[in-house]
């Protein structure tokens, strides 16, 4: 995390993954040509290599297919392992596209998901977009990491950190049987449960929020606190309920003041929801009474 | 139903009609060509466009 507060310049290099080194020479190519510095690798396990040593790798370009290591499970690597390069755009280009593979890589966060074999025009303005949204990411973690932010994520993982060691120290039971906690343990844990639904009523005076709007909210709060944007789509992939519900909800948070939708200044067929002002606001305060509880019931 | 084979098959085609129509959209950008040559890429580009196409349309019939 440090990275985000520790900064040089602007990272500005294209790093392009496919097992087919004549696609990769075309790709280089043609991204050379536009004036793209690019970094290209047949093996997958040397590019995430890659990737962990080099710092100024702004944009990815995966292929799917791939022997031994896939696309998907190389991306899920990086969401993973480079959390906090916010920034990175990572697009898939894949000779067999499917519905299921553009949903995942969609969850995953990749920004496009192209079938080969991809003109040499909409591979240049599609890396032109990605590099501009990757440096404005960039250019905005300092001010997520001076608003305090990285401060309350230290605070809530030291709090995760003491969860973790006390779930280390129970011990295991059986399903079918009674948990044998104490009576406090019980009464701690439904005094938090009862807590944090307190808070929710308490913040949304005479509005019961269903909870796929709690999930819309709680997923937008997170894609913030990264430094991410995330889309009208991968918000519905996101509410765990149907899309039309969840398309639904998020008129409905609108309405209420909670979020917005912007069209992607880079690429105006994609509309992103950011918190507004007022929803933020909220959902920090939801978040700071609920930390509270949990020190409370947890240290 | 495709086999593994053809599907393999198919998505390595891909690949390669990736490499005919970005060489020949490179070859587009360099200069001096004539007219002549212009024209014999832009047949090259239409034909691999079109079986381009026609991969896609067996993957589709496949889903």
């Amino acid at each position: 995390m440090d990275q985000l507060i520790a900064k040089a310049a602007p990272p500005d290099r294209v790093l392009l993954v496919d097992d087919d080194a004549a696609v990769l020479s075309v790709y280089s190519a043609i991204l050379g040509a536009a004036g793209h510095e690019c970094v290209a690798e047949t093996d997958p396990v040397v590019a995430y290599e890659s990737l962990r040593s080099d710092p100024s790798i702004a944009v990815v370009i995966l292929d799917l297919q791939m022997p031994g290591f896939g696309g998907l499970e190389l991306l899920r690597r990086i969401r993973v392992e480079f959390a906090d390069r916010p920034w990175l755009q990572v697009l898939v280009v894949t000779g067999q596209a499917s519905l299921d593979s553009a949903i995942d890589a969609l969850r995953l966060d990749a920004v496009e998901y192209l079938c080969k074999p991809v003109p040499a025009a909409q591979l240049t303005a599609v890396i032109g977009s990605a590099l501009l949204r990757a440096q404005q990411a960039w250019s905005a973690a300092p001010a997520v990491a001076n608003a305090g932010y990285l401060e309350r994520l230290r605070e809530v993982a030291d709090i995760a950190g003491q969860l973790v060691t006390q779930i280390r120290g129970m011990q295991p039971v059986a399903v079918d049987q009674p948990a044998q906690q104490d009576k406090a343990t019980q009464q701690s844990a439904l005094r938090f449960i009862s807590q944090l639904q307190e808070a929710r009523r308490g913040l949304f005076r005479g509005i019961a929020l269903p909870e796929s709007s709690w999930e819309i909210l709680l997923e937008l709060m997170a894609t913030e606190m990264a430094g991410r944007n995330i889309s009208v789509s991968g918000l519905c992939l996101a509410a765990n309920c149907p899309v039309t519900t969840a398309l639904r909800r998020i008129d409905e948070l609108a309405e209420l003041g909670l979020i917005a939708k912007q069209v992607d200044p880079t690429d105006a067929r994609r509309l992103y929801v950011r918190m507004t002002d007022a929803g933020r606001t909220k959902m920090q305060l939801f978040l700071a009474q609920v930390a509270a509880n949990l020190s409370a019931n947890v240290v | 139903m495709a086999s593994d084979l053809q599907r393999r098959g198919l998505h390595d085609l891909n690949s390669a009609l990736q490499v005919v129509t970005g060489n020949v959209e490179l070859l587009q950008m360099s200069q001096p060509l004539t007219p002549s040559q212009r024209q014999l890429l832009a047949a090259a580009l239409a034909a691999a466009h079109q079986a381009a196409q026609l991969v896609q349309a067996l993957q589709r019939s496949d889903d």
